[in-house]
């Protein structure tokens, strides 16, 4: 983890310095968005540099402690770096790119250019800079992502919660709920209603991938619940008395966080699946505004002329979906020391 | 087992019913009108627009269509395509046994991959070869199927020419004598059904591996290898036959995720299927199509469901107590 700051306190130092241009053009153009992605730029190597000096100093942690676990876990550590990285990339996309996603620079000269200096992945069929359309591309798939998985660990943690703790008639409705939903294959479901209320736009499609993600994620909450009440603790909680909510609140979902910052993170990588595979169908990123799997789609009828279109978004997305797993596997390794 | 049978059977049976009234109240909540957009490119005058309403009995009220449309699905009886003026249940026999087909192959390849890498990693667990395979299957198991289906398309179709990039069969497919109308439609499946397996193989893999790593646990293979037996009979009679029974479950869970993952691969190979189907006659609003493939691809998952379900009990005593 300290490599880790100490790489990309590095890294963002470079950027600030190889695009101080840009940098100072963005903070004097004065639309919010670019100075935010500014000042972002400018702030992060200081502050990676700051964790890296503080993790250097002997005995800053204990190093029997569930942090110091996680943080020498060499999954986690590189699942990490990959997820900040592309994280990073998408926040100061302004930053590293100087063209405009969907300007067409010049459609009769500049089409299906391959990757040069200027344009590092290339241009597409319209002349945009594909680079630039990368950037923008992953704030729309990992901003989704991020927004489902959060509406996943809500509604999938309260549904196992108390079909867990409640038991009897409303546990057995609950759990055949999540049957059916289980048993819809998602992809169809979602082409269904993504195709026929058109383009969603960014909220309205969080919303719906997160609504039909969160069935697997009740289960497992629910069969950790019912393992957590076997268990000594709780029923001497139980036995003192205290009421149901306080018990829920005080003592099973402190038990719980392992379990669902585990689902969460691999959720993460299987919504930008998902979602990508929306926008590859054209249901899911309203062009013109790229996502990645809207991109391969543009991609794909020119898969054999200028085949750098759809590598370079499927690679994006190989690696985000990757690191997430990572990120997953180290925190569970980490988390729960009996599996492995 | 014969009230866990009619058990289970009435699950599925209340499954299907969620789904088919999901589907009926999706497709009637969907702005756009189906009628209206069966005549997009013309001018139609509003009697012929009600005639077709009235024939395809989109006048009644809701609950009076509601009705029909279950009762006519549980006589299956699907209703007319609105686009292509047949009956839906056409378009569906044309594309089903193109999905099966391609489903059938995917499933061969990733529990024929899947078990053989698993059973490898299992019984030398740590080894190299098994860290290799772990980082491996989760290479593949990251990479967006359509991705792959296109990246496939490129380098083994375009690049080396070895195999058809879409499509079921050749043009000249009519000509061909026998054999070579078999080995026509073996080259088309080849791409298609490597793309839709190899996740498949990935997930198969992983979890195969925990079950053996499971039963490589249990004291009846410290037994077995005290009794001096080789390691070649601990590994395929004791521990995998024990480690075969979390697989059916696999074979229940990986269905649905066939059928998405068909969608996307049928797409990427304009392979006539059902998840191609189903695209085409969502984005033409074809309400009666879309819920034929919807239906029966819910009950082919459920029942699939069943059937692993069915089967564990029967391979685990065990489970027939709780």
């Amino acid at each position: 983890m300290r490599r880790l700051s100490l790489a990309i306190a590095i890294a963002g130092a470079a950027v600030v310095v190889l695009r101080f241009p840009r940098i100072m053009e963005l903070f004097s153009s004065g639309a919010a968005g670019s100075i935010v992605a500014a000042v972002c730029a400018v702030l992060v190597p200081p502050a990676a540099g700051l964790a890296w000096h503080w993790n250097r100093r002997p005995g800053a942690r204990p190093s029997e402690s569930r942090t110091a676990r996680l943080l020498d876990n060499r999954q986690f550590v590189l699942g990490t770096g990959v997820v900040a990285l592309l994280t990073y990339a998408a926040v100061i996309a302004p930053v590293l790119s100087s063209f405009d996603p969907n300007t067409q620079t010049d459609l009769l000269g500049a089409a299906t250019l391959a990757p040069s200096l200027q344009h590092p992945f290339g241009t597409d069929f319209y002349s945009r800079d594909l680079f630039s359309r990368m950037l923008y591309g992953a704030r729309w798939s990992l901003g989704i992502a991020f927004v489902a998985v959060t509406l996943v660990v809500v509604v999938g943690t309260s549904v196992g919660v108390i079909a867990g703790v409640t038991g009897g008639i409303v546990d057995s409705v609950l759990m055949r709920m999540v049957d059916g939903g289980l048993a819809i294959p998602r992809v169809l479901l979602l082409l269904v209603v993504a195709a026929l209320w058109g383009n969603l736009g960014f909220f309205p499609l969080a919303v719906l991938l997160g609504l039909t993600g969160w069935f697997g994620v009740s289960r497992i909450i629910r069969a950790e619940v019912l393992s957590l009440k076997e268990r000594t603790f709780l029923a001497a909680a139980r036995a003192l008395g205290i009421s149901q909510l306080r018990l829920v609140v005080r003592h099973i979902l402190p038990n719980l966080v392992a379990p669902v910052t585990v689902t969460a993170a691999l959720g993460v990588g299987n919504i930008v699946l998902i979602e990508a595979s929306l926008s590859y169908l054209g249901i899911g990123a309203r062009p013109p505004d790229p996502g990645w799997g809207n991109i391969i789609r543009e991609g794909h009828e020119l898969i054999f002329t200028a085949p750098w279109i759809s590598i370079f978004p499927g690679a994006a997305i190989f690696l985000t979906v990757i690191g997430f797993s990572l990120v997953g596997d180290g925190l569970r390794t980490a988390l729960n020391p009996r599996a492995s | 087992m014969g009230r866990f049978v009619l058990r289970r059977l009435a699950q599925s049976a209340v499954i299907v019913f969620l789904v088919a009234t999901l589907t009926f109240v999706l497709l009637r909540m969907a702005p756009g009108d189906p009628v209206r957009a069966q005549f997009r490119d013309v001018t139609v005058s509003q009697e012929v627009i009600d005639e077709y309403r009235r024939s395809w009995g989109l006048d009644r009220s809701m609950p009076v269509q509601y009705v029909q449309y279950l009762g006519n699905l549980i006589r299956g009886d699907f209703g007319q395509s609105f686009s292509l003026h047949r009956p839906a249940w056409d378009v569906i026999r044309e594309a089903l046994p193109n999905t099966v087909v391609l489903a059938l192959a995917a499933l061969g390849i990733s529990f024929a991959t899947g078990m053989v890498l698993g059973t490898a990693q299992g019984a030398n667990p740590n080894s190299r070869m098994d860290h290799t395979l772990t980082v491996i299957t989760l290479a593949v198991f990251s990479i967006p199927i359509f991705w792959l289906g296109l990246m496939f398309m490129l380098v083994f179709g375009q690049w080396m020419g070895w195999f058809p990039i879409g499509g079921e069969v050749s043009p000249v497919y009519r000509g061909l004598p026998l054999v070579g109308q078999l080995a026509d439609r073996f080259r088309h499946l080849v791409l298609p059904a490597l793309t839709l397996g190899l996740g498949g193989a990935a997930v198969v893999a992983r979890f195969h591996r925990a079950a053996m790593a499971e039963a490589f646990a249990e004291n009846f293979i410290r037994t077995a290898r005290a009794k001096g037996l080789s390691e070649q009979t601990v590994v395929l009679k004791h521990a995998l036959r024990n480690a075969l029974l979390p697989a059916i479950t696999m074979f229940g869970l990986s269905l649905p995720v066939l059928f998405s993952g068909s969608v996307l691969v049928e797409y990427v190979f304009a392979w006539h299927g059902m998840g191609l189907a189903a695209f085409e006659a969502v984005g033409r609003r074809d309400y009666n199509v879309v819920t034929a493939i919807t239906m029966i691809g819910a009950t082919l998952v459920v029942a699939g469901n069943m059937v692993a379900d069915l089967l564990y009990r029967l391979a685990d005593p065990r489970t027939a107590e709780s």
